[in-house]
């Protein structure tokens, strides 16, 4: 105890070597600490906000509610640029029916409640098309108890007419907090854990890099120690005690940094996933855990300091370690990625994820090994010649892992952020087009009849917009039998519009084709009814020919019936059918507000209409794109810091060296230009590793996305660019000001 | 040192002429001044006197220069003896010290054995005067440090000497 | 002859022994037969040129390098028998150590710097630090405690070191040429300080230097050369 005492008496240094370790560690921790809180917190986070998305639950999976106390509900969906606009139109079927939560009071016919992201957006440039979708009087603001999160877009408008639509469109519940489907799987978890293992991995070996920092004054200063009578376990102990300070004090500045991050969450989105401050707490449990890792952190690196180090009375004694050029070993991690990313490599349909996962998680971890291989063989194959480069060389060799050790965070964070932002640069190529090309852009399914020119109306409408063309079909559901599966479509529509759907020879009004074994007659599902109920019975005319459904309709029908419209027999004119489909397909020339304009038709025609973008109106992995340049930044910078205590304190270790050889009179430009080779080739080396493995390691999350595989030069070069210029501005700055002044002989006086 | 002494210490080394005796002092002990021929057969005689040298007449008659002499058990005590006996540390010994040492290389006896204990003599002394110096008052103390700064300058060419002893040897036995 | 009149003295019995000891680093061999023998309360000057293994010969007897062979017996015991815990309970309690520089630790002031041994040895910092602080106003240094080593002269940065080396009660004090790095005044003034203390205290000191002045302290003296000690020298 007393020694753990005298450790922490010893990390308040003095001198500023002493201080900047003791800072430079208590950062590392601190980012660590902070990212494990947040991590810690993101249980709760989750929980929270299902706990809120449950409480407002309305969905009754399909169990009818009788009329009582209830409210008639109706669910817009809808989508505003990048962000999911929740509608829900309400009508109280009694005084005492449940209010939503959030909401102080039910809206009148034609009010709403708006959510104040959803308010911001009505007022904001724009706001009149998206006033659109929802025309209703702002009558007030939703309460954070009934948002999923302070950016979320919602709105619960009355709305008298839902009254006559239940069973279509609307439905009545009896209260808020039905069970939710679809639960969040354990994959939540996995992920955050693995972004963790991986933020912690930079961490880790910065806080590392920190703690060598002035390792040598350290080590003369525990020898010192020793030499009063410590034994060797007390000297460790006054080491961790010295390790704890920076923890300690990185623990408090990462709460305290966890504590920004928490206050400014509100403006944080990810995903369209927005979160209120206050639900930002982290799991008790995990929170103590975090502290657990961070004191465990710094002592692991600490002890691992001491791995081959004999603290002596008379100094320390760095156990020779003969450089072990052995490959075998440094390929095994390399190797057994490998083995797990071979069903992805190979183009196995369907790859286990978690397998993939890991993978590749130990395909950037195989690096760290390869780098200080690389480096050495790199220095023996570079062709000699100067002085210079001969110095810088023979140190390379000699002690390469010294020389990498730095070099390696960079390497795996340049690899990382080449994987992905060549995967992201990829899929945000695959975003404009639909799945299947076939498929239109967006699917308007409205209920209700029409009549041919109605429809032929509503195609007008939507036309409109630049850009768009489209086509309105009534679409009818056959019935299959009360348990049948198998579904198929009757389609009413005028020849140009069955185009779209189906490929058939020709067409003229009064044709009629059917794809499948239909049988002598077909049966619509009668609309109205929650259990699947017979309708009307359509006979199949006789001279019906044969047609192909295409794009996605084609995977999950397999039978059906196109009608023009003047063959529709009367008995199914009167019939509704299942939804009247209006197809909008997307010429080069759309704008791109041309969705929300759209939307906008939609919402007019019939707020209960069901709008479908079937290829994404934005590029979902922007958020995504900025959290990992906002990380990679983190990340190199923290690299780049640690690359330059590593710098200066080789160089430190060695101004005796370089001060005698600038005072046997070698060209202080040989002396620099070693000192700058020794550090920039281990870096290039490393990136050309960090290239070739980060765009390996980008084809893998395209196969196992099935985008297709595509690399851009700017998305490989840009982390690339940064990496170097990185070191570059540290070296250049810091490194030659430093190797100036070493080697003026000035120094050896005091040497 | 006497030059019987010295002649003790030759003749240790191996059995000599008068004439041989002259010429080898001259060489190690005299310094500029030679010796006289009277002086080397008075200085014999002497040690025939008290047996510490036999001779063995090779020729028998015709004078000196036809003796050799030999030197005896008693007289390789006696150099035994003078090697032994530290010099009395005094300020400007190097003369009688460098003897010493000679003789010890002459009669191939060690050399740094003389060193040493003439070291451990000059300390003894270095001792008595620290112990004096901090026992006594300022003007003892810079009394004592003369004669201790002395002593160790006399030290350090001893030490320096010890480390030559090599080369030294390989010369005078040539 | 005078010499040696304390160091004869017979009925002092012998503390540390150490005998025929070998050490080679490589191909250099330090230590090739080296003997030397402490007697409790007595101050030894080990003198030799550099390079002689004076060096060697104390951190041998001081248990702090173990010898190729030979034997190294404190107070009854073989020091190279001990383990590492023993030995360092040794040094705490038992030996104290001034080297010529580096021994001092930069973030400790002077008066933690000397309470440091008898931390590490479980005593409270309330009884340390007045022990310390007593001894250091004995040598010269009260005004001094609250000073790192940094802000110190070499010779207070000394007498710190004798300070440290003495707050346990330690019986045998190793000094590793302790006024090497000094100019003459301070060197003497830190080897009478530290031979008067020691004395006063009882302690044996083992005196490596090669300076005659500094080893005119001690009572009797060995010689180092070529890894061979002559401990013939005073008990003659
Ligand atoms: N740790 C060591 N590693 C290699 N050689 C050493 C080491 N310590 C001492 N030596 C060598 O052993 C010999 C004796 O050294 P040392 O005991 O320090 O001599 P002294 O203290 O008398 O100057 C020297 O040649 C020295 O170079
Ligand atoms: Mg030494």
């Amino acid at each position: 105890m007393a020694e753990l005492a005298l450790g922490v008496r010893l990390a308040f240094p003095s001198g500023r070597r002493g201080w900047l370790r003791t800072a430079m560690a208590t950062a590392g921790v601190a980012i660590g600490a902070a990212a494990l809180l947040l991590g810690a917190s993101v249980p709760v986070m989750l929980d929270a906000r299902q706990a809120r998305m449950e409480a407002r639950a309305d969905s009754v999976a399909g169990v009818e509610v009788p009329p009582g106390e209830t409210l008639i509900v109706a669910g817009v969906e809808s989508q505003w640029g990048s962000n999911a606009v929740r509608g829900r139109l309400i009508w109280p079927e009694s005084p005492g029916a449940p209010l939503p939560p959030g909401v102080p009071a039910f809206p009148g016919d034609q009010q709403m409640y708006a959510s104040p992201a959803l308010r911001a957006a009505l007022a904001g440039p724009d706001g009149e098309t998206l006033r659109r979708q929802m025309p209703y009087e702002v009558i007030g603001t939703i309460a954070p108890s009934g948002l999923s999160g302070p950016h979320e877009y919602a709105y619960y408008a009355g709305y008298k007419r839902a009254e006559s639509l239940v069973g279509s469109g609307s439905w009545r519940v009896d209260r808020f907090g039905y069970v939710l489907e679809g639960e969040r799987g354990p994959g939540t978890y996995v992920v955050v854990a693995a972004m963790l293992a991986t933020l912690l991995l930079p961490v880790a070996i910065f806080i590392g890099a920190a703690l060598r920092f002035g390792a040598d004054t350290r080590d003369r200063r525990l020898a010192a120690i020793r030499l009063v009578g410590a034994d060797s376990r007390a000297v460790l102990r006054i080491a961790l005690g010295e390790s704890l300070v920076p923890a300690g004090l990185g623990l408090a500045a990462g709460t305290l940094l966890y504590l920004v991050v928490r206050g400014r969450a509100a403006d944080l989105r990810l995903f369209d996933v927005s979160v209120f401050p206050a639900d930002i707490r982290p799991v008790p449990v995990l929170a103590l855990l975090v502290v657990a890792v961070i004191v465990a952190l710094s002592a692991g690196m600490t002890l691992l300091g001491f791995r081959g180090v004999a603290v002596e009375p008379l100094g320390v004694f760095r156990r020779s370690t003969v450089w072990n050029g052995r490959l075998w070993w440094r390929l095994l991690p390399l190797a057994a990625s490998l083995w797990l990313l071979q069903p992805v490599l190979a183009g196995a349909a369907n790859p286990d994820e978690d397998r993939a996962g890991l993978g590749v998680v130990l395909l950037v971890i195989a690096l760290i090994p390869l780098v200080p291989y690389l480096v050495p063989l790199v220095a023996r194959v570079l062709p000699g010649g100067s002085a210079s480069w001969q110095l810088a060389s023979q140190q390379l060799r000699q002690n390469p892992a010294a020389s990498t050790r730095a070099v390696t965070g960079i390497v795996v964070a340049v690899t990382g952020a080449i994987a992905l932002h060549t995967f992201f640069g990829a899929a945000s190529v695959r975003r404009a087009t639909p799945d299947n090309p076939a498929d239109p852009a967006y699917v308007l399914q409205a209920p209700g009849r029409q009549t041919p020119a109605a429809m032929r109306e509503r195609t007008a409408t939507f036309e409109q917009v630049d850009g768009i063309r489209a086509g309105t079909v009534a679409k009818y559901i056959l019935y299959g039998g009360r348990d049948a599966t198998g579904t198929g479509y009757l389609v009413v529509g005028d020849c140009a519009t069955l185009r779209q759907i189906a490929t058939f020879d020709r067409c003229a009004d009064g044709d009629a084709f059917v794809q499948g074994d239909t049988g002598r007659t077909v049966t619509t599902l009668d609309t109205g009814h929650i259990e699947p109920t017979p309708g009307t019975k359509v006979a199949v005319p006789a001279g019906a020919r044969p047609a192909r459904f295409v794009g996605t309709d084609a995977q999950g029908v397999n039978v059906g019936l196109l009608l023009t419209p003047s063959i529709v027999p009367a008995s199914l004119a009167r019939a509704e059918p299942w939804f009247v489909e209006t197809r909008m397909y997307e010429g080069d020339d759309a704008p791109g507000t041309a969705a929300g304009q759209l939307r906008g038709l939609a919402a007019e025609i019939d707020p209960l209409a069901q709008f479908t973008a079937i290829a994404p109106e934005y590029d979902k992995f922007a958020s995504l794109r900025v959290a990992l340049n906002l990380g990679s930044a983190v990340i190199l910078l923290m690299m780049g810091v640690g690359l330059l205590l590593d710098v200066a304190s080789r160089l430190h270790d060695r101004r005796r060296l370089l001060g005698v050889l600038a005072a046997v009179g070698a060209r202080r430009s040989t002396v620099i230009w070693s000192v700058l080779l020794q550090a920039l080739v281990p870096v290039l080396a490393g990136l050309a590793l960090a290239i070739g493995v980060g765009v390996g390691l980008g084809a893998v999350l395209m196969r196992m996305s099935q985008v297709p595989v595509l690399f851009s030069a700017s998305a490989v070069l840009a982390p690339v660019a940064v990496g170097s210029a990185l070191v570059l501005a540290t070296t250049v700055g810091v490194l030659l000001p430093a190797a100036r002044r070493v080697t003026t002989t000035e120094e050896l006086r005091y040497e | 040192m006497t030059i019987a002494t010295a002649f003790l210490a030759l003749l240790e080394g191996q059995p000599q002429h008068g004439y041989d005796l002259k010429r080898a002092y001259d060489q190690h002990f005299a310094g500029d001044r030679p010796l006289h021929y009277g002086q080397v057969y008075t200085t014999l005689a002497k040690l025939l006197r008290h047996g510490l040298v036999t001779v063995d007449g090779v020729g028998g008659d015709s004078g000196p220069d036809r003796k050799r002499y030999t030197i005896t058990d008693a007289g390789v005590t006696d150099v035994q003896r003078w090697l032994d006996e530290p010099e009395k540390p005094d300020q400007y010994l190097q003369s009688d010290l460098y003897a010493k040492v000679i003789g010890a290389l002459l009669t191939g006896r060690s050399a740094a054995a003389v060193l040493d204990v003439q070291r451990e003599e000059h300390l003894v002394a270095m001792r008595e005067l620290t112990r004096r110096k901090q026992a006594g008052d300022l003007a003892d103390r810079i009394i004592c440090d003369h004669a201790l700064f002395h002593l160790d300058a006399d030290l350090r060419w001893l030490e320096h000497t010890a480390t030559l002893l090599d080369d030294l040897a390989v010369q005078v036995r040539r | 002859m005078t010499a040696g009149v304390r160091a004869e003295g017979g009925s002092m019995s012998t503390l540390l022994d150490a005998q025929g000891l070998h050490k080679a680093y490589g191909p250099t061999t330090a230590l090739a037969g080296a003997d030397l023998r402490v007697r409790a309360g007595e101050i030894v000057s080990v003198m030799g040129p550099s390079g002689s293994g004076k060096s060697t010969l104390l951190h041998c007897a001081a248990g702090l390098t173990r010898p190729d062979a030979g034997h190294v017996g404190y107070d009854g015991q073989e020091l190279s028998m001990l383990d590492d815990v023993r030995r360092s309970a040794l040094r705490r309690r038992e030996f104290g150590f001034v080297f010529q520089f580096g021994q001092l630790v930069p973030e400790l002031t002077a008066l933690q710097n000397v309470a440091l041994p008898l931390r590490l040895d479980g005593v409270s910092r309330r009884t340390a630090e007045r022990r310390a602080t007593g001894l250091m106003d004995r040598l010269g240094l009260a005004d001094k405690a609250r000073s790192r080593p940094g802000e110190l002269s070499g010779g207070q940065q000394q007498r710190v070191a004798v300070a440290r080396a003495l707050v346990t009660g330690p019986r045998v004090i190793f000094a590793d040429e302790p006024t090497g790095a000094l100019d003459s005044v301070a060197g003497e003034q830190v080897m009478e300080m530290l031979t008067t203390a020691a004395r006063e205290a009882g302690a044996a000191v083992v005196l490596v230097t090669h300076d005659a002045r500094v080893a005119a302290y001690a009572d009797r003296g060995i010689v180092v050369r070529d890894g061979r000690s002559s401990e013939r020298m005073g008990v003659r």
